[in-house]
Parts: C-alpha cells; sequence; structure tokens
C-alpha cells in the first residue's frame, strides 16, 4: 500500500499525527510526503523524512501557497495520481486559515471516498490485497475510528480513499530517524515535481483569495482584571442571527 | 435524510418548521441510516442543493459539516466557512432604517489573529457554511412546512462499512459552546451543579488533571466557540492550545497576588485574566449566567423597555 501525506509549509498537528499514523501503519507500506509551493516546503518535507516519510515530493508552484481549496485540491490531485496513491492523508486545517477543506476538494478531484477527522488507521487484515490484480480492483481497505453524533465509530474504508487526520490525534512521539526503516541518500532528496509534470496547465493556477473573504487583523493580547463584570464581557459570545 | 417511522417525521418536520424552516426536502434510503459520510449522505445532499439551489448552505454545529460541507463545496464549487457566525446588520438597501438586513459570514483564522469575512451577496457563487456552536436562538416559525421528496442516489463502489460504534466520553464537547477547566477533579461537580443550577446547557466541565498535559486536551481543538475559563486555586493556567480560534479564553486565579508580566506573557492565547483574590471557583458560577449570549441580549432588551 502505498500512503501519500499531504503537508504543508508549517506542518499542522493533523498533519504530523498523520505521519505518525501512516508510519504505524508497518507491513508492506510505503510513506511519501508531498507538498504544494515553493522551496519554503521542503522545510516540512525533511522534517517529514526524520518522522517516517520514505521519500518526499513537492509540486513546484509558486502561486500554489496561495491558492484557494479548490484548486490547490486540484492540483495535489493530478500530483497523487502520477505519484499512485492508495491512500492519501492529510492534516484535519492548517495552522494559519484552518478551513479544513483540502480534504474534500482532493477527494472529488480523485474521485475517492473520504472520511474527515480520523482518530486511528490501521490496516484492515481482512482485506489486504493477496495480488496486484486485487489490489487494482480496489480491494484493499483500512480501518478507522472516527467521532460523531455521541459514538466513537470504527469504520472499515474501502481504497483509494482521502482521509483527515483529527487534530485531537497527538503525536509527540513522532518516529525518529534512527527508528524508521533506512532510507538511501537518493530517497531522502526531495522529488520536484512541475504541473506540467502531472499533467495540468500552469496558467490553470492563480493566487484567489475571494473565497476565502475579507481580512481583519485583531491582535488579542491579554488584559487582566479584578472585575466580573468585565471578565465576563471580555468572554461573551457574540449575539448572533 | 435517513429513514424514519411516520411519528418521527412528524416531530421532525415539525422541529425544522418551528425553528424557521418553509420548506423540508425529504430524502429517505437504508444507505442513509449510517453515520452521515460523503459516500452514503453526499450524493443526496448535492441532490438537495441542485433542487434549490442556494446562497448559502448551513451546517449545524458540530461532526456533520466538517464531513460533508468541504466535500459538497467542491462539487458545487462554492466558498466554505467552517465554525462561522451569522451577523446581520442595517441594510443600505433602504437606508439603514428599514427591515432589510445584510447578513455576512465571520469566522476566526485558525491563527487566531484576524478574523474573515464573508459577504455572500458579493460571491458569484454559493457558501457552504459550518455553524460555530452557539446557544439555541428561539424558535420563530410554525408547524405549517412545505414537505418535497427528492430521490436519493444509490452510492457507486464498494461501501464504507460500520464495524462497531461505543458511545464517545467526550461527545458534548462537540457541540459544546462554553468550557469551563478548574484545577482539581474534585471541584469538577460542583462547577457542574452550578452550571446546572442556573440552566445553562452546552457548557462542558472537566478538569485540568483530564486535560493536561496530553493525551486529552487536543480533545477541545474544535469544542467551545464561545468561551473557555480555567480555575486554579494558584496560578493562572492556559487551555488557549486546544481551544478554536473563536473562542474566548479566559483564565481565573485565586492566587493572592495578580499575576506578574513574566505570567501574563506566558499565558499564549488567553484573551482575558480575572484575579478573583480569594473568590475562586464561588466567584465563576457567579458570572456563568452572564456567558449567554442570548441572555445577555435578553436583559439588554428588557433593560431598555
Amino acid at each position: 500500500m502505498k500512503v501519500i501525506v499531504c503537508v504543508r509549509s508549517a506542518l499542522a498537528p493533523g498533519e504530523r499525527a498523520a505521519l505518525a499514523l501512516a508510519a504505524g501503519l508497518g507491513g508492506d507500506v510505503k510513506v511519501l510526503a508531498l507538498a504544494a509551493g515553493d522551496a519554503g516546503c521542503d522545510a516540512a518535507l525533511r522534517a517529514c523524512l526524520a518522522a517516517g516519510a520514505g521519500y518526499v515530493a513537492r509540486l513546484e508552484g509558486d502561486a500554489l501557497a496561495s491558492a484557494d481549496f479548490h484548486t490547490l485540491g486540484r492540483a495535489l490531485a493530478a500530483a497523487v495520481r502520477h505519484l499512485g496513491g492508495d491512500l492519501v492523508l492529510t492534516g484535519e486545517r492548517s495552522i494559519d486559515e484552518g478551513l479544513g477543506a483540502i480534504t474534500g476538494s482532493l477527494a472529488h478531484h480523485l474521485d475517492a471516498r473520504q472520511v474527515a477527522r480520523i482518530e486511528a488507521l490501521a490496516a484492515d487484515a481482512e482485506t489486504q490485497p493477496a495480488s496486484e490484480s486485487d489490489r487494482t480492483a480496489g480491494a484493499a481497505a483500512v480501518t478507522v475510528i472516527v467521532r460523531g453524533g455521541g459514538l466513537k465509530r470504527r469504520l472499515r474504508v474501502p481504497l483509494p480513499a482521502v482521509l483527515s487526520v483529527s487534530d485531537r490525534v497527538m503525536s509527540p512521539s513522532l518516529p525518529t530517524p534512527s527508528s524508521v526503516p533506512s532510507v538511501s541518500p537518493v530517497e531522502r532528496e526531495i522529488r520536484v515535481l512541475s504541473l506540467t509534470d502531472v499533467g495540468l496547465d500552469p496558467g490553470l493556477i492563480r493566487r484567489r483569495d475571494v473565497l476565502l473573504g475579507t481580512l481583519e487583523l485583531a491582535p488579542r493580547p491579554a488584559t487582566v482584571t479584578g472585575s466580573a463584570d468585565a471578565f465576563a464581557r471580555a468572554l461573551r459570545p457574540p449575539s448572533t442571527y | 435524510m435517513g429513514v424514519l417511522p411516520a411519528d418521527g417525521l412528524d416531530a421532525l418536520v415539525g422541529g425544522l418548521g418551528r425553528g424557521g424552516a418553509d420548506t423540508v426536502l425529504l430524502c429517505q434510503s437504508p444507505t442513509l441510516a449510517g453515520p452521515p459520510l460523503d459516500a452514503t449522505h453526499g450524493a443526496a445532499i448535492a441532490a438537495a442543493a441542485e433542487r434549490i439551489p442556494p446562497a448559502l448552505f448551513l451546517f449545524p454545529a458540530g461532526d456533520v459539516g466538517p464531513e460533508l460541507g468541504p466535500r459538497l463545496a467542491a462539487r458545487l464549487g462554492a466558498a466554505y466557512a467552517p465554525a462561522a457566525d451569522i451577523r446581520l446588520a442595517p441594510s443600505a438597501r433602504d437606508g439603514g432604517g428599514g427591515p432589510s438586513r445584510r447578513l455576512t459570514l465571520r469566522r476566526w483564522r485558525a491563527a487566531r489573529d484576524a478574523y474573515r469575512t464573508l459577504d455572500p451577496a458579493e460571491l458569484e457563487r454559493p457558501v457552504i457554511v459550518t455553524l460555530a456552536a452557539r446557544p439555541a436562538p428561539e424558535e420563530s416559525g410554525s408547524d405549517d412546512v412545505e414537505i418535497q421528496m427528492i430521490a436519493c442516489p444509490e452510492p457507486s463502489g464498494p461501501a464504507i462499512t460500520e464495524l462497531e460504534a461505543e458511545p464517545d466520553e467526550d461527545a458534548d464537547l462537540e457541540l459544546a459552546w462554553g468550557l469551563v477547566l478548574v484545577s482539581r477533579e474534585a471541584d469538577v461537580p460542583a462547577v457542574r451543579n452550578s452550571v446546572q443550577a442556573v440552566g445553562l446547557d452546552g457548557v462542558a466541565v472537566r478538569s485540568l488533571d483530564q486535560t493536561t498535559p496530553a493525551p486529552a486536551m487536543p480533545a477541545l481543538q474544535r469544542a467551545c466557540p464561545g468561551f473557555v475559563i480555567t480555575v486554579d486555586a494558584g496560578r493562572a493556567t492556559t487551555p488557549a492550545a486546544g481551544t478554536t480560534p473563536a473562542t474566548r479564553v479566559g483564565a481565573v486565579t485565586a492566587a493572592a497576588a495578580p499575576p506578574t508580566p513574566d505570567e501574563i506573557a506566558a499565558l499564549t492565547g488567553v484573551d482575558v485574566i480575572w484575579s478573583t483574590g480569594d473568590g475562586g471557583l464561588a466567584a465563576v458560577a457567579a458570572i456563568l449566567p452572564e456567558l449567554d449570549p442570548t441572555r445577555a441580549a435578553a436583559n439588554k432588551t428588557s433593560g431598555s423597555t
């Protein structure tokens, strides 16, 4: 099974957790970390190598870092197809905007199943393909744990699939380089893919933030009060509707 | 969407009407009986959006929106706004003094440094929204609801199957809009009693022992977009590492001396620190009703008439 973990230039908690879950699958699993953007992503990719990724790739494109989730999902999907992943993991949300929309966009463009905010991941022993033809037929599956509706559910998810990993999953014990299988010097290089390499027209990638809305900076320095009223006013949620 | 007996359907539709729905699109299929996943529910949601093309498509707070919302946005080419509040302001259309209201959506960036405001009227595409958890507004609709049936598209390909399920001990956090963290496990029942005594739904109580340092602290990450208060008999404590960006974070310290500048600087993500002296838990219990925005609005209205 080939697992592709999509990461940003600044690794979010869910992305770190995704790496840990992928590295923990064990068995005949290849873990690849994929980023989209400029060389600013390379530090994160090197951290992925240290955290258990067997090899890493970057889809090159200056405008990708500021592209909207539709464009980014399309670009990443093209790269995933090019690289041939069975399972794609993302973080629940980025640490800057925090939309959490890439998983849906990526799954849409890959026409793959998706599950959001998983908390555990395991290869499904009953459905691991015995042969390459089984794999091609989509016989493999993983099991995941998700929360919702007052329940923690264990689900079997057939592959190919795109799963986002919950920020709830703690990943302080990311594998260290010494604890992961040895990686050859060649594989430790960051493989840089152009948009053309993955079959995309570079002209499609544009900076576009209209879908995010207008930005209003709102610094939030801590204040100290000895007044109950002032404390309550500072914490009261806005009245909406 | 789902499979409901007739009496369950009546109750559901009636509740939606009283909540403000004029029309209910009804899709029934055994495939919708499981958890709300895109594989089972996504096509039906998209069919609903096709029947009545929306300017806004609202998912309630909780787990459904993050699962179904982004993919619906991808299908529709729409914008997506998670954990957003709806804001209504006087509209320039009637000079600002009439009944028209301009609707915008506001959400905090995850980085907590800024917020984003989306004006659906300025976008030439729909906006898919997952609402932030808030106290329920008063019902303002009626039972008079039109029901339209929509066909349920059959899922394609191998199905996602549920192998087992167990109660989620943190389920209350998913829909909580407020959270009180107390320093000692032994104080949790007393604070819970205080919350119940003032009739606050949607306020969860945990001990800091349960939530720090790991692994339970991230369980708060999507919870409580209203407020989080830590109450520490000693020094003020920060819970902010696990909160949503919109969460207003307060730290209460019952220490004799107010926090020093260094201590304040160390409280990353805390909006306000309340030095209660020896008040502590009792002081917090007294202000809890003031944190309910619907009550605050009601008090303001009654005070002005």
